[in-house]
């Protein structure tokens, strides 16, 4: 199984830094401006709601985002546990890391 | 089966304003909300701004001699973009001999229009994993449903992306969708359909993209978010 690493700083050592998402739980991806975007997935609580990242990235780069995120989702990995956000911005579509920031909502 | 995330895209808009001073205000036709325009809007190829040429305007030395009925594309040196409120203000050719220009004073022979560049609004891009497609059914002869599981974690509900496409094409349409989502392609995001400018003429043109040449015919599809 797949599982997806978001951390908003390293090290996470405080409640809300970082969280493991398993990749059967990701439903979706929107913009939400030109320099962010979210990714939700189903709520890590169980109830009928979302836990989602907020992605902050170069500004017009939604799509690109996106394509690297998803990319990074979908690639061959060594490892199960893939750290999305390290993975996009190491192989990222366009010439440059894109991603500078998430949040994380639980 | 590995998974597969498909890019889903509604068209790059544009609007008309006509019969403006230099303050331009543009609406929720172009982004929704305005507000998502920012200063930075235009220097990010967010958008871009042209003017109508009209024989009573004075351009700046950048636009050489203009065709009179042309739209005109204002680089972003050319004007800026409120913090918030979605206006645009033109420079006018008395602070910058270059990019500035002096309009007419007849707001009737000023006539802008706005094209979106990039998808910066809430349910115009989406992306979504294959395991999470639901079906599809069609609306009439030339409109099909997509279902997925719905983003805000509602299991009573659903996202929907509605895809025009050539009339009776639901077959070809499902097949795209099947192909797409058992696509050997992997380690990248399926750009299923991707929505260009509805700009025209001497617009900055982007082109649709579309997955596998398009068999279906595709010509549009409309992201519907629960």
């Amino acid at each position: 199984m797949k599982t997806y690493y978001f951390s908003e700083t390293s090290p996470a050592d405080a409640a809300g830094d970082a969280i493991l998402l398993p990749q059967s739980t990701f439903l979706n991806m929107d913009v939400l401006s030109a320099t962010s975007i979210i990714m939700q997935f189903k709520k890590i609580d169980g109830t009928h709601d979302n836990s989602h990242i907020t992605i902050t990235h170069a500004a017009g780069k939604a799509i690109d985002a996106m394509r690297a995120l998803a990319a990074a989702m979908a690639g061959n990995t060594k490892f199960n546990v893939i750290d999305l956000v390290e993975v996009a911005n190491l192989h990222p579509v366009t010439s440059a890391p894109i991603i500078s920031a998430i949040t994380i909502t639980i | 089966m590995k998974e597969k995330y498909l890019i889903f895209a509604e068209a790059l808009t544009t609007e008309d304003v006509n019969n403006s001073d230099i303050t331009v205000q543009t609406t929720t036709a172009l982004v929704d909300p305005v507000s998502l325009l920012n200063a930075t809007s235009g220097s990010d190829g967010i958008i871009e701004v042209q003017l109508k040429d009209h024989a009573d305007h004075d351009w700046g030395s950048h636009y050489g001699t203009p065709t009179a009925g042309d739209y005109v594309t204002i680089p972003h040196q050319g004007f800026t973009v409120h913090a918030s409120s979605g206006i645009v203000t033109i420079v006018e050719k008395s602070a910058d001999g270059v990019y500035g220009v002096a309009l007419s004073s007849t707001a009737g022979n000023n006539d802008f229009r706005f094209n979106l560049l990039k998808h910066v609004d809430g349910g115009t891009l989406a992306c979504f994993p294959a395991s999470k497609f639901k079906g599809m059914q069609t609306v009439d002869a030339d409109e099909t449903d997509l279902y997925f599981e719905a983003g805000t974690g509602d299991l009573d509900a659903v996202d929907v992306i509605k895809v025009t496409h050539g009339a009776n094409k639901y077959k070809e349409l499902a097949e795209m969708v099947n192909d797409a989502m058992s696509s050997a392609k992997s380690g990248a995001a399926i750009d299923f359909f991707v929505g260009g400018s509805t700009a025209a003429g001497t617009a900055t043109i982007i082109d649709a993209l579309t997955f596998n040449g398009n068999p279906a015919g595709i010509t549009s599809v409309d992201v519907q978010l629960d």
